[in-house]
Parts: structure tokens; C-alpha cells; sequence
């Protein structure tokens, strides 16, 4: 299967903001997961997942804190707030709606 | 590998002034180190975990990349353009015209290899993701211009006032002919003019090192360039123990001080072959002499094996001091009189051989490793 990035970074926010809801994370960790669901043909850039963790924390939707692993290795762990949550469920709503009319749209033509 | 992922991630954030960029970077080199140890777990290759963690890093700022180049050819042509510049101030000297063709010479190969190397480092900054590689190509580009700047200045200078003085001495000649104050005072406004156009052009190269200057901070996020007159500062500090340089090394002056015995030897055989011919004269002067010099070199390369010699400067300049005097007074005296030695033959090539073996020396210890 050719795979289409493009796809999945219009959708960063959602896919980052689920991630952390399922439980506190840092970056590396949060791009093995998204390179392991895609068989290792995507991953965000440091640059791009930096961004958008900048953005959702100015907006209020992550919270940010340090820890050190078992290893010493310093990690920015990531953790959603009320408002993150609100609005993770206002896209996941808003995606699942867009699903149905596409799917529509393709069953249509099919 | 470490240090090496930090100074990628340091570099590439060089031009970001937010509040939160000492934030920003331990949380991206954390996450790369990560990738990398997990890269490095499974395929132990450093190199190709190094490059794989590291490509994940993205683009913070637009930067364009291009091909690849021969960094050893241009910094070669760095280097002509720098003995160029300098022989572009005698050349003046001498003759005008031949400045401004060695000024023109050296001008563009000047600009030809620093644009290699530039074009290189971006090469291997964006292929290689070798900070340190990058730095190194970009000090090269920058370090020669200092030298090259203030050689141009002063030679295009003297072009300037050999102008107006040729001006002015061809309208005296027209008018005041042979007037022994009206000479002096062209001489005096030939000086002045050479000042005044020193000032005009080196203020012109002041600017233009100054905006090379911001250009290189730019690139390399570090302040000031180390100029090749510093790094020659560097190497005359060097201790004579280090290594990694053709003088450096232990059996180079025994060597090269025995070929020279040897010859000096020839001319003291040839010196008495020839005592019997009345009109040979000074023949003990040269006979005293290359004894002397003999004593000297053995007596020398015996305390330099024996480590006896602290800095690593005094054999090379007491060579190089021995070849010229030496040529100097057989100029002198085979211009004068009659004489059978042939030792200033024998510095002459001497120099000549130091002279390149410090070129040579300079091209293979300055590239990079």
C-alpha cells in the first residue's frame, strides 16, 4: 500500500491530543506509536511535532513536565487537559461526521 | 555520538532567539538520542543510526542545498590567491601593470575557491550532517580573507599613487624639467596620494570584510573567524614533542641536514681541487665557512635527536637563516671576484626546497581529516 503522509498530517492535532489522552507521553514515544500503527513509513519531524505541541499548549490543551527515566534520560512528558479533551471529542465528532459524508460520497461513485 | 547530535541540533536552532530555545533543544536532542539508542540497538552502526536519527529533525528554517564539490582543489586555490596577494605588493613594486594582472589573479581565485568551499560545507551540512565538517569548510572560506584584504588594499594603494605620480612626473618633465625640488615634491604628493587612496581603499575592504564578517556569523552562529596570521601564531606556540607535520617529524632534519653535508663536503673537495689556480682567490674564507656550517648542522641535528631543542621553530629558522645568508655572501663575493665554491648553489636549492616543503606541508596538515 502506498502510503499518503499528507493524509495524516492534516489531522496532527487529533492524532497527538489521542495519543496523550491514552496516557502522559513525550515525543519519541508518540512518533514510535504512530510509526509502528504505520509500519514504519511515517513519523512526525521533530520540527513539526514541536510546532504543533507549541501550539496546543499556547492553547491551553497540554500541559508540559519533565522527567527523568530509569535510564537518566531526560523526557518533556505531554499531558492533556479538560480543555483538551473537549476539544479531542469536538474533531474526533467533526472527523467522524466528514467520514460518514466521504463514504458516502465513495460508495456513491463506486 | 552524543555531542554530535547536540551540536547538529545546536547549529540548527543557531538563529532562533525565542525565550524558550535552551527548552526546545533538550527536548528535541533528547528525542533524537532516544531515536538514535534505539537505531543503534538494533542495527549497531553508529554512522547510519547517527544519519537516520538525525534526518528526522525537519526544517525550522529554509535552506537550500547543492552539490557537492572538491573541498581540497579550492582551498589550494584559497591558498595560491593568499601567496598571490602577497606577491601582487611586490609585483607593484616593481610594475604596475604586473600588480594589477597578480591582484586580478589572485582576486579571483579567491573568490572561486571561497565559493567552493561554501557550496561544500552546505553539502556536507545537508548530506552529511557534520557540524564540525561544516564549521571547518566555512572557517577556510572566511580565514584567508583577512590576509588576502589587507595585501589587495595596499598594492591597489600603491597602483593608485604609481599613477598619479607618473602623472605628475611626465607634467614636469613638460614644464620644471630637472628641478630637484619639484621632484621632491611629487615624491612628497605620490606619498600623500598613496595615503590617501590607502585610506579610500582599505576603508572599501573594511566594509566589505565586515559585511563577510556578519555573513560568517550568520552561518556558523560563532563570532570572529581564526585568521591564517593567528592559526601561523598557533603553530609558532606549538611545542617541538607534537607531531602530525612534516618539520615535526623526528627523522626529517637528519635527513635533511646529511643531503646538505654531503654537498657541502662536495664543495670543500671541489674548493681544493682548484687551490692551484692563481686566480681563485678567497678560498680558505669558503673553506672556513662550509667547516663552520658543517659543525654547525651536525652539532644542531644531534641536540634536535636528542631533544635538547625546546620549540620546534629554531631548526627550520636556523635552516632557512643559514640558506639565505649564505646566498647572500656567495652572491656578493662571485659577483666581486673569482671564487671556485659553489655552496650558494647548494642554499639557493636549499631554500627552494624549504620553501616548497612548507607549501606542501601546508596542504597536506590544513585539509581535513
Amino acid at each position: 500500500m502506498s502510503f499518503n503522509g499528507d493524509l495524516l498530517r492534516g489531522h496532527t492535532d487529533m492524532i497527538l491530543l489521542s495519543i496523550i489522552q491514552e496516557k502522559d507521553s513525550y515525543g519519541y514515544e508518540i512518533n514510535k506509536r504512530i510509526e509502528d500503527w504505520t509500519n514504519q513509513e511515517f513519523a512526525f519531524t521533530e520540527a513539526t511535532l514541536y510546532t504543533s505541541f507549541k501550539r496546543l499548549v499556547q492553547l491551553g490543551y497540554i500541559t508540559t513536565y519533565w522527567l527523568e527515566s530509569e535510564s537518566n534520560k531526560k523526557r518533556k512528558y505531554y499531558s492533556i487537559t479538560k480543555l483538551g479533551e473537549a476539544y479531542l471529542n469536538q474533531t474526533i465528532t467533526e472527523w467522524k461526521e466528514m467520514k460518514q459524508i466521504i463514504d458516502k460520497v465513495i460508495q456513491k461513485n463506486q | 555520538m552524543y555531542t554530535k547530535i547536540r551540536e547538529y541540533v545546536n547549529f540548527k536552532l543557531r538563529n532562533d532567539y525565542s525565550s524558550d530555545v535552551e527548552e526546545k533543544k533538550e527536548e528535541i536532542i533528547s528525542n533524537i538520542i532516544e531515536r538514535y539508542d534505539a537505531l543503534y540497538e538494533k542495527t549497531q552502526d553508529e554512522s547510519y543510526s547517527y544519519i537516520e536519527a538525525i534526518k528526522n529533525i525537519g526544517e525550522f528554517s529554509e535552506e537550500k542545498e547543492e552539490n557537492q564539490y572538491k573541498p581540497q582543489f579550492a582551498e589550494m586555490l584559497l591558498v595560491s590567491a593568499t601567496v598571490l596577494s602577497v606577491i601582487s605588493l611586490i609585483a607593484t613594486f616593481l610594475n604596475g601593470v604586473a600588480g594589477i594582472i597578480v591582484i586580478g589573479v589572485s582576486m579571483s581565485l579567491y573568490a572561486v575557491g571561497a565559493m567552493y568551499l561554501y557550496q561544500y560545507s552546505k553539502f556536507v551540512q545537508s548530506e552529511e550532517y557534520d557540524i564540525t565538517k561544516y564549521h571547518a569548510f566555512i572557517d577556510k572560506s572566511f580565514s584567508y580573507a583577512m590576509t588576502n584584504f589587507t595585501f589587495w588594499a595596499i598594492s591597489l594603494s600603491l597602483i593608485f599613487s604609481r599613477i598619479i605620480y607618473g602623472f605628475l612626473i611626465s607634467l614636469l618633465v613638460l614644464t620644471v624639467t630637472g628641478d630637484p625640488e619639484a621632484v621632491l615634491s611629487i615624491l612628497l604628493i605620490s606619498v600623500i596620494a598613496f595615503l590617501i587612496a590607502l585610506t579610500i581603499v582599505g576603508a572599501v575592504f573594511i566594509g566589505l570584510y565586515r559585511k563577510l564578517m556578519k555573513k560568517y556569523t550568520d552561518l556558523t552562529g560563532k563570532e570572529q573567524v581564526i585568521t591564517v596570521g593567528q592559526r601561523v601564531k598557533q603553530f609558532m606556540g606549538k611545542s617541538s614533542s607534537e607531531k602530525g607535520n612534516i618539520f615535526l617529524s623526528s627523522w626529517f632534519y637528519p635527513i635533511f641536514h646529511f643531503i646538505i653535508v654531503i654537498f657541502l663536503i662536495a664543495d670543500i673537495i671541489h674548493i681544493y681541487d682548484r687551490t692551484y689556480n692563481p686566480n681563485i682567490v678567497y678560498n680558505e674564507l669558503f673553506l672556513i665557512e662550509n667547516f663552520t656550517l658543517i659543525f654547525l648542522y651536525v652539532a644542531i641535528t644531534f641536540l634536535h635527536i636528542a631533544g635538547r631543542i625546546k620549540h620546534h621553530m629554531i631548526v627550520p629558522l636556523f635552516t632557512l637563516g643559514i640558506s639565505i645568508t649564505g646566498f647572500i655572501f656567495w652572491l656578493i663575493m662571485a659577483n666581486s671576484y673569482y671564487i671556485s665554491s659553489f655552496n650558494g648553489e647548494v642554499f639557493f636549492f636549499v631554500g627552494i626546497i624549504f620553501l616548497f616543503l612548507t607549501i606542501l606541508d601546508f596542504a597536506i596538515n590544513r585539509k581535513i581529516k
